[in-house]
């Protein structure tokens, strides 16, 4: 069986498809946000604190349990873990440098609900709410959601592409685009900004994610360090994903063009602003305009252009999604080096890199 | 690159959100909510109806006594929070005195205290929040007052003078204080018995 066949992703013998150890710990890695949503859908009922240790600490002692079950041959390590926690900060760092200029540009306050989820774990009422100790607390539980969602991911996929991260990314988005404003601003009504700032920053989280593993490998010395652990699979075991020549390992790089997959992104992109635009529309039109300038600097952003409403947006961005999507599967696909492993044109008839005759077909 | 300087980046790429969030925080959302919790405490105004209700009178033990109702509360308690959200002043442990006198005695007198006034609860959908706010703005209650209803048996005096105080205390996002109020006004007594 190959090691390409993607129903291993879903379920292997090793034990490492989503169906097994990967999807074990990425559900235990993102339970910080199960703590949040407990909190969220029961209309802050259940306190932050009571979520995170039911629904966040619980799992996080369990998951360090079950990495005493862990086979060496599912690719999961404890080393594995340690490469992945280091990498799973930077996408959360990114994802709010994108809030910053939404911030000093149009006032976003994207750190309001700190106060609120510090101040539900701490269990501070009336004046005491816009502290620095709340502030401190709901910023170690934000970071700790963004982290282990990185966590999730870098479990989920056996290799790290820009393509993965910004699918996986949207899916955040739209998760939040859809939990937010039902249960989470029931109090206002969010305006297109806060739905543009969602979007662009859950973007600078997907760039995060499939930046982190690139830049770490300019810190391992070891050369070998660098295939081993950033080049292949996040998660490697000695039969998977790679390919025996000669008694050597040998990584087999990804067939993916750069055009592929920028086509692929932007249509993603298509789809995704698509299901956010007709997300916008059902808010905006289920509740009246608000009279009061919820965010900003004093001046309401527009919550709605007269005359365009939303759901019309929604056309040009399918129809983008599919051009994009007919771009994508036109892109030329690409042909790996046995010898090198180094990725080559289709019609190349030998390895750019090595000289080595190229495979014929892929 | 240089590894030291790389870490040194990445450092600051990981820090730097944060180091600008607690920085606008003690630059913009701290000296903001104060700005806007004290704009809100001085734009609360004393609200005293100029008509006395007369609800009841009845005989007890050494003669008898008459009940009044007067509408009392405070006004324009609606504000607008640090990142524009529009909420209801707090008040706690408002309290009211009060005192009609005519022609040098005391026809009534009210000493009311009402621990919480309504607001919002914390999750409404925003149609409903809107209203409510719009509602609470100016927020009334009909204080009980009480006389010897022997100064009004042959005369019910058609205006009195009012002397009264009212003090509350009013919470904001992060500061709180106690406000007092005191005046005399001229209220009539309208008879209200069925």
């Amino acid at each position: 069986m190959s090691g390409n066949n993607p129903l291993r992703y879903i379920y292997d013998k090793d034990g490492g498809g989503w169906f097994g150890y990967r999807g074990l710990f990425a559900v235990i890695f993102a339970s910080a946000q199960f703590g949040l949503f407990a909190y969220w859908v029961t209309y802050t009922g259940v306190t932050l604190s009571a979520g995170m240790f039911y629904l966040t600490l619980i799992p996080f002692v369990f998951g360090l349990l079950f990495t005493g079950f862990l086979p060496g041959k599912s690719g999961i390590t404890p080393k594995t873990f340690l490469i992945f926690a280091v990498w799973g900060v930077l996408a959360y760092a990114l994802y709010d440098w994108v809030r910053v200029p939404m911030n000093l540009m149009v006032g976003v306050p994207f750190w309001d609900h700190w106060f609120d989820w510090g101040a539900s774990t701490l269990g501070s009422q009336g004046t005491t709410i816009f502290t620095y100790g709340n502030l401190t607390a709901g910023l170690i539980a934000h970071i700790l959601r963004g982290w282990g969602f990185a966590m999730a991911y870098f479990l989920l996929v056996r290799r790290v592409t820009a393509f993965s991260a910004f699918t996986f990314a949207f899916f955040m988005t739209i998760f939040y685009w859809v939990v937010f404003p039902i249960f989470v601003l029931t109090d206002a009504l969010p305006p297109w900004i806060w739905w543009f700032t969602a979007w662009a920053s859950h973007m600078g989280f997907a760039a995060g994610l499939w930046l982190a593993p690139k830049i770490f490998a300019s810190l391992y010395k070891k050369k070998e360090r660098v295939e081993a652990v950033v080049t292949t699979s996040p998660i490697s075991s000695k039969n998977y994903e790679k390919k025996e020549q000669g008694g050597k390992p040998v990584v087999t790089t990804y067939l993916r063009s750069w055009k592929t997959t920028l086509y692929a992104i932007l249509a993603l992109q298509g789809f995704g602003l698509a299901i956010g635009f007709i997300l916008f529309g059902f808010v905006v039109g289920s509740q009246p305009p608000s009279t009061y300038p919820v965010f900003g600097y004093g001046k309401p952003p527009p919550i709605v252009i007269e005359g365009f409403s939303s759901y019309y947006w929604a056309i040009p961005s399918v129809i983008a999604g599919f051009v994009f999507s007919y771009l994508a599967r036109r892109s030329r696909t690409l042909l790996p080096c046995n010898n090198c492993g180094h990725t080559n044109a289709s019609e190349a008839v030998y390895c750019s890199h090595c000289g080595s005759k190229l495979p014929s077909e892929v | 690159m240089n590894r030291g300087l790389l870490i040194l980046i990445l450092i600051l790429v990981y820090l730097g959100p944060y180091i600008f969030v607690y920085g606008r925080t003690a630059t913009w959302t701290f000296p903001r909510i104060d700005d806007r919790d004290n704009k809100a405490f001085n734009e609360i105004e004393p609200h005293i109806s100029p008509v006395v209700n007369l609800t009841k009178v009845y005989a007890v033990a050494d003669g008898s006594e008459a009940n009044y109702s007067l509408n009392t509360g405070l006004d324009n308690r609606k504000f607008l929070d640090w990142i524009g959200f529009p909420l209801v002043l707090d008040v706690s442990n408002y309290t009211l005195k009060a005192s009609g006198v005519y022609q040098g005695k005391v026809i009534f007198h009210c000493d009311h205290l009402e621990a919480d006034f309504p607001k919002p609860g914390p999750s409404q959908p925003w149609y409903i929040y809107q209203s409510l706010v719009d509602k609470y703005d100016n927020t009334t209650l009909n204080v009980p007052c009480y006389g010897d209803a022997s100064l009004i048996k042959d005369n019910i005096p058609k205006a009195l003078l009012l002397h009264w105080t009212m003090s509350g205390k009013l919470i904001g996002d992060r500061n709180d204080r106690i406000r007092t109020w005191t005046d005399n006004r001229i209220v009539e007594i309208a008879d209200v018995r069925k």
